[in-house]
């Protein structure tokens, strides 16, 4: 069992419907929850909604964009707690990975998670097309 | 005259929207008069972070900013010029600072706050100073990114 939450920090709706997708194939995953940023939203009430998804313990945040608001937002509201970490890039790949794959939030595992989700983005028409010309 | 913009953004540097007004205004240095951010490090180091490759960035406190923006307005330093809140464009103004627009872009709803536009709100306080502003010849625009056209804060000024 995974000994940590995961909360999706996104733009909009994104995290949710990640969080859906990721469902249709995984099954219900526990102890997620998506945090979107709404337009109207201030950094500090993003802050105040963040920080109550956190909790208390170990927690992954898996954020949209590096160097975008609800990232950046995470970071203000983590840095005191060395317990929880914080992505940027989520893909679907990575969020069945975190969810299904991680047990605990070591630095070598939260490694293997950016590197599958760097692995997972990758062109594919053109091997298919070059495997049948072949 | 080099200040290309002077934006009001409470989320200050956010990626992509920062990136797309720096090319918009063709600036290449991006100077941050915020007090909190200037008197924390770990602040200062996520906007720094948060900033697009290739851009200077610098954090001053209310104080050092307005000297640092004076001295980079006579410069040929093309800036863009960043705060959470018209309060301090109007504390930069009062200064002294010369800029003829304030670009408003994003004030986020709080306690205290109401709607102004799209997903601006503003307080009595802020609404104030914003009108101040315009009394000194500033003209006050709501614009959230480069594509939206500006609309000027004096048409949808309503008291409560």
């Amino acid at each position: 069992v995974r000994a940590f939450r995961i909360v999706l920090a996104t733009h909009g709706e994104f995290g949710a419907a990640l969080l859906a997708s990721a469902q249709l194939i995984a099954g219900p995953i526990e102890d997620t929850r998506a945090v979107g940023l709404e337009p109207a939203d201030s950094p500090e009430d993003y802050a105040a909604r963040l920080l109550e998804a956190l909790g208390a313990g170990p927690c992954l945040v898996l954020a949209d964009l590096a160097g975008g608001t609800p990232g950046n937002v995470a970071l203000v509201v983590a840095r005191d707690r060395p317990d929880v970490a914080v992505v940027a890039g989520v893909t679907l790949g990575m969020l069945l990975e975190a969810a299904t794959g991680l047990v605990a939030l070591e630095d070598a595992a939260i490694e293997r998670l950016v590197q599958s989700g760097r692995a997972g983005v990758t062109r594919l028409d053109d091997r298919i097309r070059a495997g049948t010309r072949r | 005259m080099t200040l290309k913009l002077v934006r009001v953004d409470d989320r200050l540097i956010h990626g992509q929207v920062v990136a797309v007004w720096l090319r918009a205004v063709g600036a290449r240095r991006i100077v941050i008069v915020d007090d909190r951010t200037a008197r924390d490090e770990f602040l200062r180091d996520l906007v720094v972070l948060a900033a697009p490759q290739g851009v200077e960035v610098e954090v001053r406190d209310v104080a050092e900013g307005i000297r640092r923006v004076t001295e980079l307005a006579g410069s040929d330093e093309e800036t863009f010029v960043l705060m959470r809140s018209p309060l301090v464009a109007l504390q930069l103004r009062r200064a002294g600072v010369p800029f003829d627009v304030l670009n408003v872009g994003g004030i986020g709803s709080a306690p205290g706050r109401r709607p102004l536009y799209r997903n601006i709100s503003a307080s009595e306080e802020e609404r104030a100073a914003m009108r101040e502003l315009e009394g000194m010849g500033t003209r006050v625009e709501l614009r959230i990114v480069a594509d939206d056209r500006a609309v000027a804060f004096s048409s949808v000024d309503r008291q409560a």
